[in-house]
């Protein structure tokens, strides 16, 4: 996996940089998904937050609190942070409150990455559902990007969602299902007067499409039911624990590794992860 | 100083200590286990008020409350921030690191050697927590070795002991009608300074102070298999005895709370119309809320889960990521447990598996 980046010891991790909202997409029909575009009011916070896919930020609503978001923009998409937010608990639904122009704290970035040396060259599966594509979307956009597209093989895109309402990033999956590079297959649990896409769960899906293990990786997220089935899937397909990447949510407060709450026995989700292989999660309690 | 030669063993007599604490109060703060309504704890101390109860020339016993809070406190604000969203540390993060201002006087061993625990989390390398941190660098730690160990101790048995001197910057031990004074660092050094009253060392001194050390060692009667229970929990995760192990706790959090080397924590915000301030407060893994996602998943869902955090967080994760128990055997939350869950026990049950 990838390193965490660390902070200096004179860096107070605990105060976070001031960013303001700058754009508020609405994701999803019920209105329960926003994607928040977010700049630094000090332009100097670009040197200290400098990222990868598969990190989060702890974000934070002054007077309400903190929650740790994984941040669904691409470091090579400058200038902006990107965070795709359910309203679940009180900071996501002040968040969710909150207008363009809000003043909202961000620090980080935490946690390891997507081990994106390791993936060079190879093929690259994304199995995503629901809200769990966001954190694949840092990662999709990076390898899609003019100046990092060559590094990786072929991409596939296996996403799903209840229904067509709940589906994210409508405008980029329409964007990926465009490009000849991409192989891209969007499904939805039932069938819906006007679909046109598949109809069946992720796991169905992904074993109906059968991508080969030789060269690849799949980065998996979504609800732990879901990814409880890819994963035995994936082995069904002939992958191996070391070709299969997840990213974990676990309720953190600190962020960095001092708070206590968010381990799988002896690993911090903050520290150590959030991305861990399957290879890994094997070897880890199943507590989470 | 007097006139002490370079390696000879330090006395100072026990009438003198009061004096010895009013020399520490004209310099720097004075933190010592003081009475609050039953309950001892280390706070601000003046004069001969040194300890709880009497004698100015008695070791003072060990504090209820843990020695951490004077480090990492129950409750603290990190930050204030105003409705503009303008942001200011908590003073606390920003106070000079390179001089001492404070003593915690009349630690006892174990309390001193949680310090050294703690160091790993919160002055850990990647990460420092700038509020522990220089409360840390900023105070002296003076350390009376136990001459009386409880029926709850097992200090000997995760690495300690009444005579430990880790985490301390000056020690005194029991020598008859003297203590024995032993400098361990530069900070303890400079507590000496300019106090007259220490003296070289005797024999009477040394032979007192020998006499005293045979009577207490032993006296920590708990012999408690903790390599044995460390090296059956590394795979114990899945195993059934902790069905059975937790079945008196109440998640009180007692045990959490009281204890020298736990450090979890929570942070939230206390709003005001004009601002606020981001608060952190202790928390502990024996709660259901301290793993409740806000999707109603928690991981943790029963006692029984939360139980075997704590045991597998001191005797096996911390292990693993730094190579120590996160125990030093002070017995508090044996002494308090109010079901008399004996965390001995537990290690004891492991231990057999």
């Amino acid at each position: 996996m990838g390193q965490a980046t660390v902070t200096s010891a004179s860096v107070n991790p605990y105060v976070p940089e001031l960013a303001v909202i700058t754009k508020i997409t609405r994701e999803t029909d019920a209105n329960d998904v926003k994607t928040f575009r977010v700049e630094f009011r000090d332009a100097s916070a670009w040197e200290r937050f400098r990222y990868m896919p598969g990190q989060f930020a702890e974000v934070s609503v002054f007077g309400v609190g903190e929650a740790p978001i994984s941040i669904t923009s691409s470091p090579t998409q400058r200038g902006y942070l990107e965070f795709s937010v359910k309203k679940m608990g009180r900071v996501t639904t002040a968040l969710h409150y909150s207008p363009e122009g809000t003043v909202i704290g961000v620090r980080g970035p935490y946690g390891n990455t997507f081990p994106v040396a390791d993936m060079q060259g190879k093929d690259i599966i994304f199995i995503g559902g629901g809200i769990g594509l966001a954190p694949l979307r840092s990662l999709i956009n990076y390898v899609l990007s003019d100046e990092h597209r060559g590094e990786f093989g072929r991409v596939q895109i296996i996403y799903g969602a209840r229904s067509s309402g709940d589906l994210v990033f409508k405008a980029e999956l329409e964007r990926w299902g465009a490009r000849a590079d991409i192989d891209q297959v969007v499904t939805i649990d039932r069938p819906e007067e006007g679909w046109t896409g598949r109809v069946g769960f992720v796991p169905a899906v992904l074993k109906e499409v059968a991508p080969r293990p030789d060269g690849a990786v799949a980065v998996t997220c979504g609800p732990p039911i879901m990814i409880k089935f890819v994963l035995s899937t994936l082995t069904e397909l002939g992958f191996a624990p070391e070709q299969v990447v997840t990213t974990l949510e676990m309720r953190m407060k600190c962020g960095i590794g001092k708070c206590g709450r968010c381990n799988i026995g002896s690993k911090y989700v903050c520290r150590d992860g959030p991305v861990f292989t399957y290879r890994q999660l094997l070897d880890m309690p199943q507590e989470y | 100083m007097g006139e002490r030669g370079p390696g000879k063993a330090l006395a100072m007599n026990k009438r003198d200590l009061g004096a010895f604490v009013r020399h520490l109060a004209a310099s720097y703060t004075v933190l010592a286990p003081i009475d609050e309504g039953g309950v001892t704890r280390f706070a601000v101390a003046g004069g001969d008020d040194i300890r709880g109860s009497g004698d100015p020339e008695s070791v003072p016993a060990l504090s209820k409350r843990p020695l951490k809070e004077i480090f990492f406190p129950q409750e603290e604000v990190l930050f204030a921030f105003d409705a503009g969203g303008k942001v200011e540390a908590a003073a606390g993060a920003a106070a000079p690191a390179d001089e001492v201002t404070r003593v915690a006087f009349g630690v006892r061993p174990c309390d001193a050697r949680s310090l050294t625990l703690l160091d790993l989390v919160f002055d850990a390398a990647d990460y420092k927590d700038p509020y522990y941190v220089s409360r840390r660098q900023s105070t002296a730690v003076v350390t009376f070795a136990c001459p009386e160990p409880g029926v709850a101790c097992f200090c000997t048995s995760v690495g300690g002991g009444p005579y430990d001197e880790t985490g301390s910057d000056l020690m005194f031990a029991e020598a008859g009608d003297a203590y024995l004074v032993r400098p361990l660092s530069a900070k303890g050094e400079k507590l000496l300074c300019g106090f007259d009253a220490v003296r070289e060392a005797g024999d009477a001194d040394l032979e007192a102070a020998r006499e005293a050390e045979a009577r207490v060692v032993g006296r920590v009667s708990a012999d408690v298999p903790v390599d044995a229970a460390v090296s059956k929990l590394a795979g114990a995760f899945g195993n059934a005895a902790w069905d059975d192990v937790h079945r008196k706790c109440l998640g009180c959090a007692v045990c959490t709370y009281l204890c020298p080397t736990c450090h979890c924590f929570d942070i939230g915000d206390e709003a005001t119309r004009a601002g606020g301030e981001r608060v952190r407060n202790w928390d502990s893994c024996m709660f259901p809320l301290f793993t409740l996602h806000a999707s109603g998943h928690n991981p943790r869902p029963s006692r029984k889960e939360r139980f075997r955090q704590r045991i597998m967080h001191k005797f096996n994760y911390f292990v693993e990521n730094n190579g120590r128990v996160a125990c030093v055997g002070c017995g508090r939350c044996v002494e308090n447990c109010p079901v008399n869950l004996d965390v001995r026990k537990v290690l004891e049950a492991f231990a057999a598996l």
